[in-house]
């Protein structure tokens, strides 16, 4: 199984000189296994797969798409990808539920008049969207998909992709959980029985996140910011530090961890520090199950 | 007919008070978390539509269900748990059969922008932060009359609006030939009742002729109210009428008529589109 990387970019498409090497598109992903693929995000990078996807394999080959939420910056070239406009093609989009509106009506929303000339329901493909429940896993082919709700101001999926012994685990917009109500201080003994809950209650949820990538020959993770950066203003923006993303495809066992959702204002020489310096500190590491650490890379495949 | 008011208001029991406290939670940016869980934790409705949704099969397969609001909030973060809590709320609070003269999301909406805007010119004028949070509460409530009777009363009703449209009289006055009490009465019975705060009292009784009153929080009500019902998409509550408010109120707000209408058509739209969005949906 492997992984190519149409868009790596966090928030905003960031076109430029200093964004030529890990890519300005916003997310976009496509895992290969023997003659199935299955897309992850319909971010400004899915334009170009669409295209690609046309040349090689035709018009005829059922799409099958993931959205791990619906911000704008994971769904925003949906209106550019060719595939969705060609009358019969079958196009199978799965995603989060939402509290507020229907997956598909969300999706139709920004194909309203006002933002988009084409309307969603104008689109000539057969597209059936699916909300997704999770640890509810589902075959795609020869891959077995299995879904995770994870924390992020709006419900959003966490994919892992099996097949054939091999595992890629993708989990972007997602903030490890923290105790939102104490902020880790205990109020007064009268309420000790329901703060000790509520950091069990984030140990746990913490751990599943470890389980659920627990093994992973890859593991892309969302790695937004620094440390230093998250800990300044950026808590509870739904993102993890690069700090964070490791200590968690430590725990995880990973052998394989690739760094995600660039910030817009990372530059390719400052990830590209960044990522030395963390090769550095894990090569130092007695047991360290990590082998390979690099950032996402537009265009580039990785091999689980 | 008074007799049945008066049942109807015993059935109406509590008045439900976790609809604006909120909405005040919602529109606070420094609100936090734990405020947020203790206001939803006295309303069992509320509490058990949370858990309900946290443990529904698209967060399943759980070793155990969530069984406390705490960790619910963990689970989901709290802008889901405020959605929810909303929308909730409002459901609850303005529960109106459908087919009815008034709409439960006309009069919500109404009710929401009118309260709404009572805080955005409470925070212009000379008032304190508490001041304010009470506008808002008094914008929110001050219809409590009129929604006992368009919730019992909805045929009765339909014939004070369809009057109130055909006749120069307003509403208020053809209520008082329909049903022999006003909604503005009722109001100030169910507010005294429920010991409610005297401010509220004075808006109920007071909204529409704030010269009557002395009360800053009734004068900014009445100023919003007026304004609401300019306003054709709104909300409507019955009414065809909107009192003129004296040039002397507005004074003393320190605020022009035209200046609250700027508001309306400007910071209030953008207001009330997000708390359509909290009301819209499951």
């Amino acid at each position: 199984m492997e992984v190519q990387f149409w868009g790596t970019r966090g928030s905003i498409p960031t076109p430029g000189l200093e964004t030529v090497r890990y890519g300005g598109n916003t997310t976009c992903l496509e895992i290969r296994h023997k003659d199935d693929f299955i897309i992850i995000d319909a971010g400004t990078g899915i334009r170009a797969l669409g295209n690609k996807l046309l040349r090689e394999r035709g018009s005829t080959s059922d799409v099958h798409l993931l959205i791990t939420h619906t911000h704008w910056d994971h769904i925003q070239g949906l209106p550019f990808f060719l595939p969705a406009f060609i009358k019969g093609k079958k196009l199978r989009i799965f995603g989060p539920h939402n509290h507020q509106s229907s997956f598909d009506k969300v999706l139709a929303d920004q194909m309203q008049f006002s933002y988009f000339p084409v309307n969603f329901s104008q689109l000539q493909a057969d597209i059936s969207p699916r909300t997704l429940h999770e640890l509810e896993s589902f075959e795609i082919g020869s891959i077995k998909v299995t879904p995770k709700y994870v924390n992020h101001p709006v419900p959003t999926l966490a994919y892992r992709m099996e097949s054939d012994g091999k595992s890629i685990t993708f989990m972007t917009d997602v903030e490890p959980y923290r105790d939102i109500l104490y902020g880790g201080v205990c109020p007064s003994e009268d309420e000790r029985e329901e703060f000790e809950d509520v950091q069990a209650a984030v140990r746990e949820q913490n751990q599943q996140i470890v389980d659920f990538a627990k093994g992973s020959d890859i593991l892309i993770m969302d790695a937004q910011y620094t440390k230093e950066e998250y800990l300044n203003g950026r808590v509870g923006w739904g993102h993890t530090s690069i700090e964070d993303a490791i200590d968690i495809g430590i725990a995880a066992g990973v052998t394989q961890l690739l760094l995600f959702h660039h910030d817009p204002d990372r530059t390719d020489e400052q990830l590209e520090a960044l990522v030395n310096l963390h090769r550095e500190r894990l090569s130092e590491m007695p047991n360290c199950p990590i082998e390979f650490l690099d950032g996402a890379e537009e265009g580039k495949t990785f091999v689980a | 007919m008074i007799r049945a008011i008066d049942n109807a208001m015993d059935q109406i029991g509590s008045l439900n008070y976790t609809l604006p406290k909120v909405m005040r939670v919602v529109n606070d940016m420094n609100s936090t978390a734990l405020e947020l869980v203790r206001i939803i934790q006295m309303d069992p409705v509320l509490t058990a539509r949370v858990l309900k949704v946290s443990n529904s099969s698209y967060f399943g397969v759980r070793p155990q269900p969530i069984s406390n609001l705490r960790r619910a909030t963990i689970l989901m973060g709290m802008n889901t748990i405020r959605n929810l809590a909303l929308a909730t709320a409002v459901k609850n609070s303005f529960e109106m059969r459908a087919g009815g003269a008034v709409s439960s999301e006309d009069f919500w909406r109404h009710s929401v922008a009118v309260a709404v805007l009572s805080d955005l010119i409470a925070k212009r004028g000379p008032l304190s932060r508490q001041e304010g949070e009470k506008c808002f509460v008094v914008g929110m409530l001050h219809l409590i009359g009129r929604a006992l009777l368009i919730q019992h009363f909805s045929q009765e009703f339909g014939r004070v609006v369809i009057e109130a449209k055909n006749s120069n009289v307003s509403a208020t006055q053809i209520e008082q030939a329909v049903f022999g009490t006003t909604h503005k009465k009722i109001g100030m019975r169910l507010a005294a009742r429920w010991k409610l705060p005297e401010e509220l009292i004075d808006g109920v009784a007071f909204y529409d002729t704030p010269d009557d009153s002395d009360r800053i929080t009734t004068w900014v009500v009445a100023v919003a109210s007026a304004a609401i019902k300019r306003r054709a998409t709104m909300g409507f509550v019955g009414d065809y009428k909107y009192p003129e408010i004296d040039k002397s109120i507005y004074e003393a707000l320190n605020i022009t008529e035209s200046e609250v209408m700027s508001i309306v058509d400007t910071t209030l739209v953008v207001e009330l589109d997000k708390a359509d969005e909290f009301i819209r949906g499951d």
